[in-house]
């Protein structure tokens, strides 16, 4: 189905999408062991990974992923992960975002 | 006669109780006292820590425990980061940063017993050919060309582990491979160096400089020593999310299975424009050597070989643009302090890094932005899909490849340095293997006519070092190579 408006320079198609961002249910970060929990003392739960420590990997959290494969399950969603390679503003080097829509490469 | 042992003939000499570790360590920290001023080959040397480890090490074996390094004097790379030890990646941005951990590589090799002297110089985050980018100043090639005492570089990035080896400071050592950092030097500085397959030992603990690409593997004299020494640096990681959960075989063994009945492919590509005579002897030489072992000698294509370094020097440099953005001065290593955030940032930044580290990081963001991602980046991870499928295909018909490991002997000190795209031709030969992930050994297999050591390069299936290593040590037992650096500790100098 389709929604087709008459513009002054021909038809145009409605589409409209939708983001949802949804925040998962874990006890450890995304990418370390770290806690995730909520109120604790400001850079107590940071580990080197965090910190961007030199030679440090991030893991990716098994349940988080886990949760979102149930949750696209659920919605009888097709599936993608993709990795994001935004920088952000607060980074030192200040390049433009790559891609064309600005959350297009998120996970 | 100390540092004349090999790793493997160290080991059963201190299993005998002929030769103590202590000195055996003591020998080597001499060696490094004495030519140091000549060769440059180590940021950090650690003495009393390597004499502690020799110490406990001779109790370990007069136990009758001890790993299969134990007590063994080896050098690690300054890229690998050592608990409470100074870790540099030879820039001046890490300034002052003593890591609070241990790297996995470096933690399975002191779990086996292995005695630690120091850590080597390299090029600036391993980015270069030569070792000449260190903010530490250049390490010099331990061979001088026959009648002549001008310096030469020991190729790099893992110069300075390769020196150190080739003049008998240390046993063995470690280095990373990204696009050729272990083999290269390996061949300029006449000694044997392996990059394992991607995946083969965990990154964790090591300096990233393009994470899809860096490898560290082993540095040592002999075939079956780089063998023995990835045997303890190998095996998988749950910290490193592409480090492969497969165990590892013995790979020492595989040094004596011989080549009779396999298939070793040529790839005709690799007969590059401008190829030196003297390359492609020494190429035919090798040929023949296999031949004459038994092997099936075959002609292959790679078809897109001559897209391999183009493809690289997007990759690497967009992998490392994004890896190099923590270095800010905010968490660790040099800060230079500045009015306000941008300025820290910017500040430590240009006072930090170096000009080359400096142009691979512009390349990089380049090869990354809006407007020239899908030029640049997408179509080198198209590339380099071929240039895996290039290899996937070769070893459907053979079980291993054999080209030459470097374009040319080492080159003096300063040539080639103030033209990036010279330097970066450097690694024509074992950026493919990288981009593809593919196991390689650089085995000396001669010299030039000004008596340099050249490198033949053995490429194989992936997580089959076994081929590599029984190939490698046919054409070392082939070669007899026994020429050594001018610059090296004779016995009772």
């Amino acid at each position: 189905m389709s929604y087709v408006i008459e513009g002054a320079t021909g038809p145009w198609e409605l589409v409209i999408g939708l983001e949802v961002h949804a925040q998962v249910v874990s006890k450890s970060k995304l990418f370390s062991g770290a806690s995730a929990e909520y109120g604790a003392e400001p850079n107590s739960q940071v580990s080197f990974v965090d910190a961007a420590f030199p030679g440090m990997l991030p893991v990716i959290n098994a349940e988080c992923v886990a949760q979102a494969v149930r949750t696209g399950l659920g919605l009888k969603a097709e599936l993608l992960l993709r990795r994001s390679a935004r920088r952000l503003s607060d980074q030192p080097v200040r390049a433009p975002h790559r891609g064309k829509g600005r959350d297009r490469h998120r996970a | 006669m100390t540092l004349e042992f090999t790793l493997s003939g160290a080991r059963d000499a201190l299993r005998a109780r002929r030769i103590s570790s202590r000195e055996l360590t003591s020998a080597h920290l001499a060696a490094i006292a004495a030519l140091e001023p000549d060769i440059h080959a180590f940021i950090t040397v650690t003495p009393e820590q390597a004499l502690a480890q020799a110490d406990a090490a001779d109790a370990a074996i007069g136990r009758g425990e001890g790993g299969p390094l134990a007590g063994l004097p080896v050098a690690i790379k300054d890229l690998f980061c050592t608990k409470g030890i100074r870790t540099t990646a030879a820039s001046r941005i890490l300034d002052g940063f003593v890591p609070p951990y241990e790297s996995t590589v470096t933690a399975n090799m002191l779990r086996d017993g292995a005695v630690f002297l120091g850590k080597t110089n390299l090029d600036e985050f391993a980015m270069g050919s030569s070792t000449t980018t260190s903010a530490f100043g250049p390490t010099v090639n331990p061979w001088q060309r026959r009648g002549a005492n001008a310096a030469l570089v020991p190729g790099g990035s893992s110069g300075g582990s390769a020196a150190a080896v080739a003049a008998g400071m240390a046993l063995a050592s470690t280095g990373t491979d990204t696009g050729g950092s272990i083999r290269q030097p390996a061949s300029f500085c006449g000694i044997v160096g392996m990059k394992p397959t991607y995946g083969r030992c965990s990154r964790w603990g090591v300096v990233a400089f393009a994470s899809s690409l860096d490898q560290p593997g082993p540095f040592a004299r002999t075939v079956e020593d780089t063998a023995i020494l990835l045997g303890s640096m190998a095996g998988h990681d749950p910290k490193d999310s592409t480090s492969a959960s497969r165990p590892v075989p013995d790979y020492a063994a595989a040094c004596h299975r011989g080549v009779r009945g396999l298939r070793i492919g040529i790839p005709r590509e690799y007969r590059a424009d401008g190829m030196s005579a003297e390359i492609e002897a020494l190429w035919s030489q090798g040929i023949a050597w296999l031949r004459e072992a038994g092997a099936e000698i075959v002609d292959v294509s790679l078809p897109h070989t001559k897209y391999g370094l183009a493809t690289y020097y997007i990759v690497a440099p967009a992998e490392a643009s994004s890896n190099l953005a923590r270095y800010d001065g905010v968490r660790f290593g040099l800060r230079v302090p500045a009015d306000d955030l941008t300025d820290l940032y910017e500040e430590t930044r240009a006072a930090g890094f170096g000009a080359e580290v400096r142009r691979r990081i512009l390349i990089g963001t380049y090869v990354l932005s809006a407007g020239y991602y899908d030029a640049y980046y997408l179509k080198a991870q198209k590339v380099r899909a071929l240039l895996l499928r290039d290899f996937t295909e070769a070893f459907e018909r053979v079980d291993a490849l054999l080209t030459p490991t470097a374009p040319s002997a080492a080159f003096g000190l300063g040539e080639k340095s103030d033209d990036p795209l010279q330097m970066y031709l450097n690694d024509v030969f074992t950026v493919p293997a990288s981009m593809a992930g593919v196991p390689g050994i650089s085995v000396p297999a001669g010299l030039d006519a000004d008596g340099l050591p050249l490198g033949l390069q053995v490429l194989g299936r992936h997580f089959d070092e076994e081929t590599v290593f029984a190939v490698g040590a046919a054409l070392e037992a082939a070669a007899g190579f026994s020429a050594r650096p001018a610059i090296r500790m004779e016995a009772g100098r």
